[in-house]
């Protein structure tokens, strides 16, 4: 018996009503670091930790009382002494046991320290799991993305909130509910196989990659989704997790921008087209309108000329007028002509000495400027890169303006020029009768004037030249002036412009 | 001088306008009035009927080889372009002087006129007395300062 005893795998030890010990098995004394004599008649009170030693006394004596096999306080920690003072958790069983020397407790001792490490780190393990799937959740809540998570059939087991407002549900509504609902009508059946054939091979993925993916919110309408797919195996089976992003305005906003480049190509094809018969024009002016105005202007010459004597004065009049008409539109159509050219016959750009252009425009304009008696002035001017004939067109037309417009005095012109930060800005500055502050914006418009044919004759074409002219050399023209003033026209050249060498 | 420019004082210049616009013909014709030279001025109003006028087709056997041509270059059934290209284009004709008297002054025209070997290429001033300038000085130097051959043989 002792024998069977001495091999048990626990501790076994006998106890009198006094608390001695009376027995014990050699497993007795591993567990609690004794040798089996020296165990013998100690009280076993002794194998208790400290803090339990003075109220065991009570319990032992309340066994003797009423014995009775149980399991001591199996529901909370149990822990016994180890004769280092250590202590280690315990499971024990009491039996009584009638003996020739009296009532004994027979007392089964397991030391349980291995399982109750194994079960700490169990418990550890599971907190760990709640704290990481804690944190998880609070990834996926506080995701951008709508994230929902499904079971295999597609039952909604999470949602995260964006989820919820992106499709317009309460997270409440959205949990349990099958992700096929969340698709337009016709598209559900189709879904049911995606899915299934996305459970059978998972991988990572966008879905729907190079397509439109539609989803449809609770109030029925349809939103661009982007939507990112994955697998997670969990102990109920797989679950897809489902990552989706409405991208309805960023669609909407591409689309704008296609739409918007769409109108700017036709309007540039409008624009070109609209070149195209500028130069078309140019042509029919160059021709088809000549002709019939040399007619006209030809045949009341020959009436003036044949008829003159049988004319009276009212008939010399008329013909006169048939000829000054013409002789106005010729000037419409020459300055037309200029106008649509600026373009059509454009030359490259080289270094142009503006010194030299000045010379050769107040050479063209001589007998203007000796009718008016007009005094020009002028300044040291630089060398810009430009397209020569339009910049002598340009000073030519800025200059015969300071001229033709002049009040009482006679015209004086100041030509000057100014380098600031690298470009050349040049001015042409008259003393003439100068151009109220709110026409300063017509002025450039092509057919606009300021005056009547008998005030100053003109075809409103030359200052609208000019600013196509300063346009096609990237600069820009302005007006200084008041009523009474005179006039100052700024022709600003971009810095590349600027020439060294001419 | 020489006996050359004195045969032609004495013999008006044959000339043959090529002109669809009667209002043209009209105003060239006094154009020419009153200038120092003496010309007969013919006038075709296209291309076809200039070609047949050269090679005295038709109406037109008893037409003189014209000592210069004056074409001008949109005209219908025939345009001015294409006459100049047949002119040039034949073995008899082609010693003609042709002169294009025209209202286009697209650079395409002239480019392209000059190419088919034009002699000249001038454009009609709007304004009659710069016209009427234009045919005087034409005049003067093809009939006075420039040297002809004998005579045509068309």
């Amino acid at each position: 018996m002792k024998a069977i005893l001495d091999t048990a795998s626990n501790a076994v030890i006998l106890i009198d009503h006094t608390g001695a010990i009376r027995y014990c098995n050699a497993h007795a004394g591993k567990i609690f670091g004794y040798s089996c004599d020296e165990l013998l008649g100690l009280s076993m009170d002794l194998l208790l930790p400290d803090n339990l030693q003075a109220g065991h006394p009570a319990q032992r004596q309340s066994f003797f009382r009423d014995p009775s096999a149980r399991a001591m306080e199996a529901r909370r920690d149990l822990r016994a002494r180890h004769k280092n003072g250590s202590t280690f958790p315990v499971e024990i069983g009491l039996n009584p046991l009638q003996t020739p020397t009296g009532l004994m407790a027979v007392a089964s001792v397991i030391d349980i320290s291995g399982r109750v490490l194994h079960e700490q780190k169990d418990r550890v393990h599971a907190e760990r799991v709640a704290l990481l799937n804690q944190k998880f959740e609070g990834v996926l809540a506080a995701s951008p993305y709508g994230v929902l998570t499904t079971n295999e059939e597609g039952v909604i087991l999470f949602a995260n909130r964006v989820a919820a407002t992106l499709f317009g549900y309460t997270l409440e509504e959205l949990t349990g509910l099958n992700v096929d609902q969340l698709l337009p009508d016709g598209m559900q059946a189709g879904h049911q196989a995606m899915r299934d054939a996305f459970i059978r091979n998972p991988s990572m993925r966008a879905m729907g990659e190079n397509r439109d993916l539609v989803a449809r919110r609770k109030d029925g309408v349809e939103i661009q989704v982007e939507v990112g797919l994955n697998t997670m195996q969990t102990e109920d089976g797989v679950e897809v997790l489902a990552s989706i992003l409405d991208i309805t305005q960023r669609v909407q906003a591409v689309k704008r921008q296609e739409r918007l480049n769409q109108e700017l190509m036709s309007s540039n094809d409008a624009l070109e087209e609209s070149n195209l018969e500028l130069q078309q024009f140019a042509y029919v002016a160059s021709h088809d309108l000549q002709s019939p105005l040399r007619s006209m202007a030809s045949f009341a010459k020959f009436l003036q000329e044949d008829y003159y004597d049988t004319l009276d004065e009212e008939g010399k009049q008329y013909t006169q007028r048939i000829m000054d008409g013409a002789t106005r539109m010729k000037a419409l159509i020459d300055d037309l002509l200029t106008y649509s050219r600026v373009e059509s016959r454009s030359m490259p750009f080289t270094p142009v000495d503006m010194e030299l252009v000045l010379d050769e425009v107040l050479d063209m304009l001589t007998i203007s400027i000796a009718d008016l008696d007009a005094e020009i002035t002028r300044d040291p001017l630089p060398s810009i890169l430009g397209d020569r004939g339009q910049l002598t067109h340009l000073v030519q037309n800025l200059i015969s303006n300071g001229i033709k417009y002049h009040g009482d005095k006679p015209p004086k012109v100041h030509v000057s020029s100014k380098l600031l930060n690298g470009a050349q800005t040049l001015s042409v500055k008259d003393n003439g009768i100068g151009i109220d502050k709110e026409h300063h914006g017509k002025i450039f418009e092509i057919f606009k004037r300021l005056h009547g044919q008998q005030e100053y004759p003109g075809t409103g074409i030359g200052l609208a030249v000019c600013k196509r002219i300063v346009k096609r050399h990237n600069g820009a023209i302005r007006v200084e002036s008041a009523e009474g003033q005179g006039t100052c026209i700024f022709v600003d050249f971009p810095p590349d412009a600027t020439s060294t060498t001419a | 001088m020489s006996q050359r420019r004195e045969r032609i004082t004495k013999r008006p210049a044959e000339v043959l306008l090529v002109e669809d616009n009667e209002d043209d013909v009209l105003i060239t014709r006094r154009g020419f009035r009153g200038v120092e030279f003496s010309i007969n001025l013919h006038h075709v109003p296209n291309g076809l009927e200039c070609l047949n006028f050269l090679k005295k087709q038709g109406s037109y056997v008893h037409a003189p080889t014209p000592d210069l041509i004056l074409l001008d270059l949109n005209m219908p059934v025939m345009d001015g372009r294409e006459a100049l290209a047949k002119i040039v284009g034949d073995e008899k004709l082609r010693k003609l002087p042709v002169v294009v008297l025209t209202t286009s002054s697209s650079e395409r025209d002239v480019s392209a006129m000059y190419d088919m070997r034009c002699n000249s290429y001038i454009t009609k001033p709007v304004e009659f007395s710069e016209f009427k300038q234009v045919l005087e000085e034409l005049g003067h130097y093809w009939f006075s300062l420039n040297l002809l051959p004998e005579e045509y043989s068309c």
